[in-house]
C-alpha cells in the first residue's frame, strides 16, 4: 500500500472521527464564523432554529448569547488550556442552556492562531465537585440537625423522666404513708374485739377476726415495702468500694434461719469489690437469696450458687445468682421485674412481687444491669452486672 | 448594638484585612484543588488572571499612550504591576525571545506554599498582558516558592516551544 493513500485513509480516518465525535465540535475562524461543524453541531443548530432556515453560513453568535467581540477575545483566553461556557440563543427543550467548549489554537505557521477548535466537554467541570461538595455540606447539616434534635428530645424525656419520678415518688410516698395509719387504726380495733376475750365471740366470728389480722399484716408488710421502694426511686446513691463477699456473709447470716428451714446450701465464689453503696446492695442479694429459697422445687432441697466471672474491659463485672428452683417460663422472665408482678397466689407463697422490682432499681442506680435466664440444670440463674471499684 | 472589643483577642488574632485577603485567597484554592484538581484549578485562577491581566493591559497602554506595548515596555509593565501589590519581581534579562523575571518574596506571602494553583495568577497576567501587546506568549516558571523553590523564575517566551501554557493575542 503506497503512503500517499495511507495518509489519506489516515485523514479521512479524522474527518469521520470529527464527524462522529458524541460532542458538538467546530472549527472557528478568528471572525467566530464556523467552517465546519460535525454532526452534533449540526443537529443542535438545525434543534436551535426550529422552523426557521438555518443560514448557510453561521457564526458563534448566531447561534449563542455572545458578541463577535467577546466570542473571539473568550475563544483567545480559552486557547491556553480553559475551556469557554456558551449560552444557547434561546431556549429549548431537549437542549442545555448552555454548553462548556474546549477550545485549541490551530496555527499554520504563525504565532497568531487562525482557526480555533472548539470540541464540547460532557458537564460542567465544576459542577460536579460543587453538586458533590453542597450535597457533603447539606447532609452535614441535616446530620447535625437530627442530632440537635435527638439530643433535645432526649433532654426533654429526661426532664419528664425527672418530673415523673419525683410525682411518682411523692405519691407512692403519700399513699403508703396515709395509709399506714387507718391501717394500724383497724388493727388496733381487732386487738380491742380479741382483748373482749374469746368466749365473747363466737368461734366463726373469730376465725373471721383472725384472717382480718392475717390480711392486715399483710397489707402492712405491702405498705412497709412500699416505702422502702419510693425511697429507691429517683435517688442518685453514694458509692463506695464495696467486698462482695462480706455484703454475702451479712446476708447469709440474716437469712439463717430461713436456709435452714429450707434445709438449703449456698455456696460463693471468690467475689470481687463492687462500686455501689453497702445497704442497698444488701437489699439487692437479700432479696435474691430469699426468692431462690422461697421458690424452691418441692422435690429437691434447695442449692444456691454465687459467682463472679474476671471483669471485662468496660470495667463491669458479671455475678451469677443460680439456683435449682421452680425456674421460670420464659414469657415470664420480663414481666418479674414489674411492679406487684408474681407468678404464684400469695396463699401459696407469701409476697409483695417489689422484691425484683426494688433489686432492678438499686442495679440501674448503680448503673449495672440485672437479668434472668434459665439455669441448663433446672432452675434460674439471675444475671447482675455492677461496676468494679477501682483503686484509685 | 454598640459591642465592646473582646479583651485578649488582640493576642490571639493578628490578622488584618490584607492578611485575611490572602488566607481567603489561599482557602479558596485549597477547596479548588482539592475539589476539582490542581488542573482545573489552575483553569479557574487563570481565567481570573486573564480577566485581571487585560484590565491592567488597558491601563498601561494609556499609560505609554500606545495601542500595543512593546517588549521593554512589557517587562516594565509586569515588574511595575508586581511591584504594587508586593511582588518584587526583577527583570533578569530582555530579549525578542524571552523576557526573564525573578523574585523572591511572594504577593501571597507564607499561603503560597503548597498552593501551585494561586501560581496561575501570575502566569495568566503576565501570558495575558503579553501575547495582547506581543501577538504570543508562552510562560514557563521553573521556580516557584509555591513548590518550595527560595524564590520564583518566571520565563516569558515570545516563540513557539513545548514548555509552559501558551497565550495567543
Ligand atoms: N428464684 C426464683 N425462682 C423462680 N421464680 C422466681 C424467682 N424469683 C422470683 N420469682 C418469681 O418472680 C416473682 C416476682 O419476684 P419478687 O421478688 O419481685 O416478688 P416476691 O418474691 O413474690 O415478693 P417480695 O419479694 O416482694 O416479697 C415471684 O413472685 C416469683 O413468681
Ligand atoms: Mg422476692
Amino acid at each position: 500500500m503506497s503512503s500517499l493513500a495511507d495518509a489519506a485513509r489516515h485523514r479521512d480516518n479524522e474527518v469521520s472521527a470529527f464527524q462522529a465525535l458524541p460532542k458538538h465540535a467546530m472549527l472557528v475562524d478568528r471572525a467566530a464564523r464556523v467552517h465546519v461543524a460535525n454532526a452534533g453541531a449540526e443537529k443542535l443548530v438545525r434543534h436551535l432554529f426550529q422552523d426557521e432556515a438555518v443560514p448557510e453560513r453561521w457564526a458563534l453568535p448566531d447561534v449563542f448569547e455572545i458578541s463577535l467581540e467577546d466570542a473571539v477575545r473568550e475563544m483567545l483566553i480559552a486557547a491556553s488550556g480553559d475551556a469557554m461556557l456558551l449560552p444557547l440563543r434561546a431556549k429549548r427543550p431537549g437542549l442545555p442552556r448552555r454548553i462548556r467548549f474546549r477550545v485549541g489554537a490551530i496555527r499554520n505557521g504563525t504565532r497568531a492562531p487562525n482557526r480555533f477548535v472548539l470540541v464540547s466537554e460532557s458537564g460542567d467541570a465544576l459542577g460536579k465537585p460543587f453538586r458533590e461538595l453542597n450535597a457533603e455540606l447539606e447532609g452535614a447539616n441535616e446530620r447535625a440537625r437530627r442530632e440537635r434534635q435527638h439530643r433535645l428530645c432526649l433532654e426533654k424525656a429526661n426532664n419528664d423522666l425527672n418530673a415523673a419520678n419525683a410525682e411518682l415518688k411523692s405519691f407512692a410516698y403519700a399513699v403508703s404513708h396515709d395509709l399506714k395509719s387507718p391501717l394500724q387504726t383497724v388493727s388496733m380495733l381487732l386487738s380491742e374485739l380479741d382483748a373482749c376475750g374469746s368466749r365473747a365471740l363466737d368461734r366463726e366470728k373469730a376465725e373471721l377476726v383472725g384472717m382480718s389480722r392475717e390480711t392486715l399484716s399483710r397489707m402492712s408488710v405491702l405498705i412497709e415495702d412500699l416505702l422502702h421502694y419510693t425511697e429507691l426511686i429517683g435517688s442518685v446513691m453514694p458509692c463506695e468500694p464495696c467486698p462482695l463477699e462480706e455484703v454475702l456473709a451479712d446476708v447469709i447470716a440474716d437469712l439463717r434461719a430461713e436456709i435452714t428451714g429450707a434445709s438449703a446450701t449456698v455456696r460463693t465464689g471468690p467475689l470481687p469489690v463492687v462500686s455501689g453503696e453497702p445497704v442497698m446492695l444488701r437489699v439487692l442479694f437479700q432479696n435474691l437469696l430469699s426468692n431462690a429459697i422461697k421458690f424452691r422445687h418441692p422435690d429437691r432441697p434447695a442449692k444456691i450458687d454465687i459467682g463472679a466471672e474476671e471483669a471485662d474491659s468496660d470495667e463491669m463485672v458479671t455475678i451469677r445468682v443460680a439456683d435449682n428452683g421452680v425456674g421460670i417460663a420464659p414469657e415470664y422472665r420480663a414481666r418479674i421485674f414489674d411492679l406487684f408482678s408474681r407468678l404464684h397466689r400469695h396463699d401459696e407463697i407469701p409476697g409483695s412481687g417489689l422484691g425484683l422490682t426494688m433489686c432492678r432499681r438499686i442495679v440501674q442506680n448503680l448503673n449495672g444491669t440485672l437479668d434472668v435466664d434459665e439455669n441448663p440444670d433446672g432452675g434460674s440463674i439471675f444475671i447482675l452486672k455492677l461496676n468494679v471499684a477501682r483503686d484509685d | 448594638m454598640e459591642m465592646a472589643p473582646i479583651a485578649g483577642a488582640d493576642k490571639v488574632i493578628s490578622r488584618n484585612r490584607d492578611e485575611f485577603l490572602r488566607e481567603l485567597l489561599s482557602e479558596l484554592a485549597n477547596v479548588l484543588e482539592s475539589r476539582v484538581g490542581l488542573e482545573a484549578a489552575e483553569g479557574f485562577i487563570g481565567r481570573v488572571g486573564s480577566r485581571i491581566g487585560e484590565t491592567m493591559n488597558e491601563e498601561y497602554r494609556a499609560i505609554f499612550e500606545t495601542d500595543a506595548l512593546d517588549v521593554t515596555q512589557v517587562a516594565q509593565a509586569l515588574v511595575d504591576l508586581k511591584e504594587r501589590i508586593e511582588g518584587a519581581f526583577k527583570v533578569e534579562s530582555i530579549s525578542p525571545e524571552k523576557i526573564v523575571l525573578v523574585n523572591s518574596s511572594c504577593p501571597f506571602a507564607d499561603q503560597v506554599e503548597g498552593r501551585e494553583s494561586l501560581c496561575m495568577m501570575t502566569t495568566s497576567v503576565f501570558g495575558r498582558i503579553a501575547a495582547s501587546n506581543l501577538g504570543y506568549a508562552r510562560v514557563e516558571k521553573p521556580q516557584t516558592i509555591a513548590r518550595g523553590d527560595l524564590g520564583c523564575r518566571v520565563i516569558v517566551h515570545l516563540t513557539e516551544g513545548e514548555a509552559g501554557r501558551e497565550f495567543f493575542g
